[in-house]
């Protein structure tokens, strides 16, 4: 059987067949409709980014976050967006996973040349996943790591100076959110989960270049690049209720593999009833550690206050409308403040006018 | 602290002041209120023999609360209603029944628990009339009835699904027997390929004539080139229309689709016909689809995994205006399946009752998917036994999605005049093209070579691995004209996702396929979109008057 050309050059040989378009491609074709395509989510409208931004790649020592890296860093060569690029790491505490990945993203700061910061849950709530899960039980354990993982994200952000953070999150990960938020009714989250950019009041700007990036296509790309990255799921997730989106996921994209941006282009499209948009509370600052909330107290506070108080699952119904102080004994997390930007770099804001140093955030965990 | 003895605390002291008791007794615990479920919990007195949403029914109760629930949804949603006054609103919300309709009311019947049920129970608590426009004397205890005459429609897709049974007479003869309001009318779905069905149903409708099952003549207009992404379209040529059936053109549609895509096509074939009956038979205000909860939830999720969240909202209304006359209406809306299965089963119709659509059977059959899995071939197959499994584990699932599709609206609205798609007929989204061409490239640029043909890949090598089998048409020549103009640019994204060919089309493929005919509808909606008048609306204008063979 003769060799298959290249669908895009149409003189090489095809190496892999595009798992998004089914398009037999050679190597070099790959990486070049790869990329182009990020760029294009990248410059799409206004842009993502602006000239002289520093911007912050979370890093996790994933295929997502190295790829992540790797491309941001070459785009940013080629077509000069002019970026200041940093790696920050969060350490969920998470034994035989997290300490692990780490390792990778320490790779990652020297391949790529980036300074890479890492905070951690034991350091910012006195809490690790490990010690979260034997308490919680592992059945609702991602809505704590992700409400302090967000946290912990925002206030990373601040300590380096930046003013964006890019994440890695996939093509997949935001057809599985649509899906997700559809069938549990999260209506708030369905209106802005497809968007790139996403930015509140007083919270740090967030985007997601790899928006309609195929999972796939992202291993593809590493695998060709020869990319090192941690290739193992978090260890608690299995249970977790995303995990039916995502084999439903499977399923539709074994079906149709087109199905995974046709969710997307749905999740753009949908608009909230007026009535539901008015019915959203508007954000506050959370009264114990400044962090932007829609309640009296952020979810984290209130989440942290659940575990300090010996709870179990039942640490996911704290209320939030508590506006008295943190009982006596418990931990609790050190004020927020972001740190608005200027003219100086952000490492001459950080030693001038520190928010958050690490060392701060220690001294801070007062157990009163 | 006392141990709490109450006796002990003196109610008067020696002042003669009543003294406060003190707060020392334990905090008392909540009573649970044990629930007796072997007892109708509505009742209180009959034994239970259903539970519902944590409900324990007797029959009788169940009953009620099944027409309390339609009637709450079909209620507000009909005529007249807004005239009321707010007591009376309450009233009619309350299950009564809403005012006479000025027209009559079509009411689709898939032969599903849920379509089954809903005509059952509108015809046995008299919301359609004897079809003899009497009115009700309220005096004597007569009750008024909604529509004077309903037309139930039944659309037969037997000739496009193999292995399944016709169950077209099997449901006229229930039909019949439903009383002399009830008018049966027989569909298949390669009637949108015949150009006499609109005369038929005006015949029917005057009386004058039954509506034939087979036969009927081709009016397909404009043909369609698959295989080309750009989706360009060709006329007919005048000879195809005495030598091919509508069925035959209906199957040789169908395979040139890939698997995934057939159910769509033949979802929008169901609602252009139930539209083109409710809107051809006379003086019809209301036209009824027996959707349930459950088959809500999986459009919604079907719906995303398609595309098509533009016009998602529209399409899960509880009442939609279609046009100046007539409003479709799901009364069904929030009983479940398992509701109107039960509900059948009270009236001695579950074994009539056939809930599998099996439209995943159309056409040939595809490939096994890359991961050796070949069972499920359908999104909405596949959506369906995904929600059913769900609803096990987490029993607000169907409930869940439904609240979440019912606070979407549609964003077009004050959008101004925004045209509708020729094949699904609901508004297009803006730029899907566009949208679909930045989120996928299939070219590069600087990789484009002059004079460069589509591109080739091995014989075998299509990507929806469909094998040719005895569906399609054998070749013959295409004697067509076109391509005219291209189909891509008129379509939703949807509905483009549906027809829009594998990325690689193998030549030899390409090289055999010739254009496929479009369906009626879809012909004079192009035709519409062009701000032409179709042949096929010529055709019905004259139809009367042209001669056997004439064309």
């Amino acid at each position: 059987m003769p060799p298959t050309p290249c669908s895009l050059c149409h003189t090489a040989r095809a190496l892999v067949k595009r798992p998004k378009t089914g398009q037999p491609v050679c190597k070099d074709c790959f990486f070049e409709v790869f990329e182009t395509e990020v760029h294009n989510t990248i410059i799409e409208g206004d842009g993502i980014f602006a000239r002289g931004e520093s911007v912050a790649i979370g890093a996790s020592g994933g295929k997502d976050s190295t790829v992540l890296a790797h491309v941001l860093s070459v785009l940013n060569k080629r077509y000069d967006y002019g970026l200041d690029l940093y790696l920050l790491s969060i350490d969920e505490g998470i034994t035989g996973y997290r300490d692990d990945s780490l390792e990778t993203v320490k790779q990652n700061q020297v391949e790529y040349g980036l300074p890479l910061k890492i905070l951690s849950y034991n350091d910012l709530y006195g809490w690790t996943m490990d010690k979260i899960v034997e308490q919680v039980g592992r059945r609702n354990n991602c809505t704590f790591c992700g409400v302090f993982r967000r946290q912990a994200l925002d206030r990373g952000a601040a300590q380096l100076g930046v003013d964006h953070i890019v994440t890695g999150h996939n093509a997949d990960d935001i057809a599985e959110t649509v899906l997700m938020n559809i069938m549990r009714g999260d209506i708030a989250r369905l209106g802005r989960c497809t968007a790139v950019t996403t930015q509140s009041e007083d919270t740090i700007k967030r985007s997601k270049p790899f928006k309609y990036a195929y999972e796939k296509e992202i291993v593809m790309y590493a695998y060709f690049k020869k990319l090192t990255y941690f290739s193992t799921e978090c260890i608690y997730s299995p249970d977790a209720y995303r995990g039916h989106a995502r084999v439903f996921l499977k399923d539709l994209e074994a079906i149709r593999p087109s199905a995974i941006v046709d969710i997307i282009h749905s999740g753009e499209q949908f608009v909230l009833e007026q009535n539901v948009q008015k019915g959203m509370k508007a954000m506050q600052t959370c009264l114990r550690c400044g962090y932007i909330s829609s309640n009296d107290l952020c979810k984290a506070c209130a989440l942290l206050e659940g575990l300090e108080s010996g709870l179990d699952r039942s640490a996911l119904r704290q209320t939030q409308d508590n506006s008295s102080a943190a009982p006596t004994g418990h931990r609790t997390i050190p004020k927020f403040e972001r740190y608005s930007s200027g003219t100086s770099t952000p490492q001459d804001k950080a030693l001038a006018q520190p928010t958050e140093g690490i060392e701060r955030a220690v001294q801070a965990i007062e157990i009163r | 602290m006392s141990c709490g003895n109450v006796q002990d605390v003196p109610e008067v002291d020696v002042d003669g002041v009543q003294a406060e008791p003190e707060k020392v007794t334990m905090p008392r615990k909540k009573r649970v209120r044990r629930i007796d479920k072997s007892l109708c919990q509505r009742c209180q007195a009959t034994k239970s023999m259903y539970i519902i949403r944590n409900v324990t029914y007797c029959k009788e109760c169940f009953d009620a609360a099944f027409y309390s629930r339609i009637s709450k949804t079909l209620n507000p949603a009909l005529k007249g209603f807004d005239s009321f006054t707010s007591s009376r609103k309450s009233y009619l919300l309350n299950g009564s029944r809403a005012p006479r309709q000025t027209g009559d009311a079509v009411l689709a019947l898939s032969s599903g628990a849920g379509s089954t049920s809903m005509v059952e129970m509108l015809v046995s608590r008299e919301f359609i009339g004897k079809g003899d426009g009497k009115i009700a004397d309220l005096t004597k205890g007569e009750r008024e009835v909604v529509w004077d005459k309903g037309w139930v429609v039944y659309v037969e897709f037997a000739g496009v699904l193999e292995g399944v049974d016709d169950r077209s007479e099997i449901v006229k003869q229930w039909v019949d027997g439903l009383g002399p309001g009830i008018r049966y009318v027989g569909l298949r779905a390669e009637d949108v390929f015949d150009a006499g069905l609109k005369g038929r149903l005006h015949r029917l409708g005057s009386g004058l004539d039954g509506v034939t099952p087979t036969g009927g003549e081709n009016g397909a207009t404009v043909a369609l080139d698959v295989t080309d992404p750009d989706l360009p379209l060709f006329s007919v040529p005048e000879s195809s229309s005495s030598t091919t059936t509508p069925l035959e053109h209906l199957r040789a549609l169908i395979s040139s689709l890939p698997p995934a895509s057939r159910p769509a096509l033949l979802s929008s074939i169901l609602n252009s016909l139930l539209t083109v009956a409710a809107q051809t038979l006379p003086n019809i205000t209301h036209l009824l689809l027996g959707e349930t909860s459950t088959r809500q939830a999986s459009r919604l999720i079907a719906g995303t995994a398609l595309g098509k969240g533009w016009s998602l909202p529209l399409e899960l209304n509880t009442v939609h205006r279609l046009d100046e006359r007539l409003t479709r209406l799901k009364p069904m809306k929030d009983v479940t399946t398992k509701e109107a299965a039960i509900y059948c089963h009270l009236r001695g119709l579950s074994g009539w009752t056939r809930n599998e659509r099996r439209w995943e059977l159309a056409g040939p059959k595809g490939k096994r998917d890359a991961r050796g899995k070949g069972a499920v071939s359908s999104l909405e197959q596949l959506t369906e036994h995904f929600i059913a499994g769900l609803s096990v584990t987490h029993p607000a699932t169907v409930s869940t999605i439904n609240r979440t599709g019912d606070k979407l609206v549609y964003p077009g609205l004050g959008k101004g005049n925004i045209p509708d798609c020729p094949v699904c007929q609901l508004p297009v989204d803006p730029s899907a093209l566009q949208w679909k061409s930045r989120t996928a490239l299939t070219s590069l640029p600087n990789k484009i070579l002059p004079g460069s043909t589509a591109p080739v890949s091995a014989p075998a090598d299509r990507a929806d691995g469909v094998t040719r089998s005895h569906h399609m048409i054998e070749a013959q020549p295409w004697t067509g004209d076109g391509p005219h103009d291209n189909l891509a640019p008129l379509l939703c994204y949807g509905c483009l996702t549906t027809f829009t060919p594998p990325t690689v089309v193998s030549k030899a493929v390409k090289a055999e396929a010739k254009p496929v005919e479009l369906p009626i509808w879809i012909s004079d909606n192009i035709a519409r979109a062009r701000k032409e008048v179709g042949r096929g609306e010529m055709r019905q204008q004259i139809g009367e008057f042209l001669l056997d063979g004439q064309e």
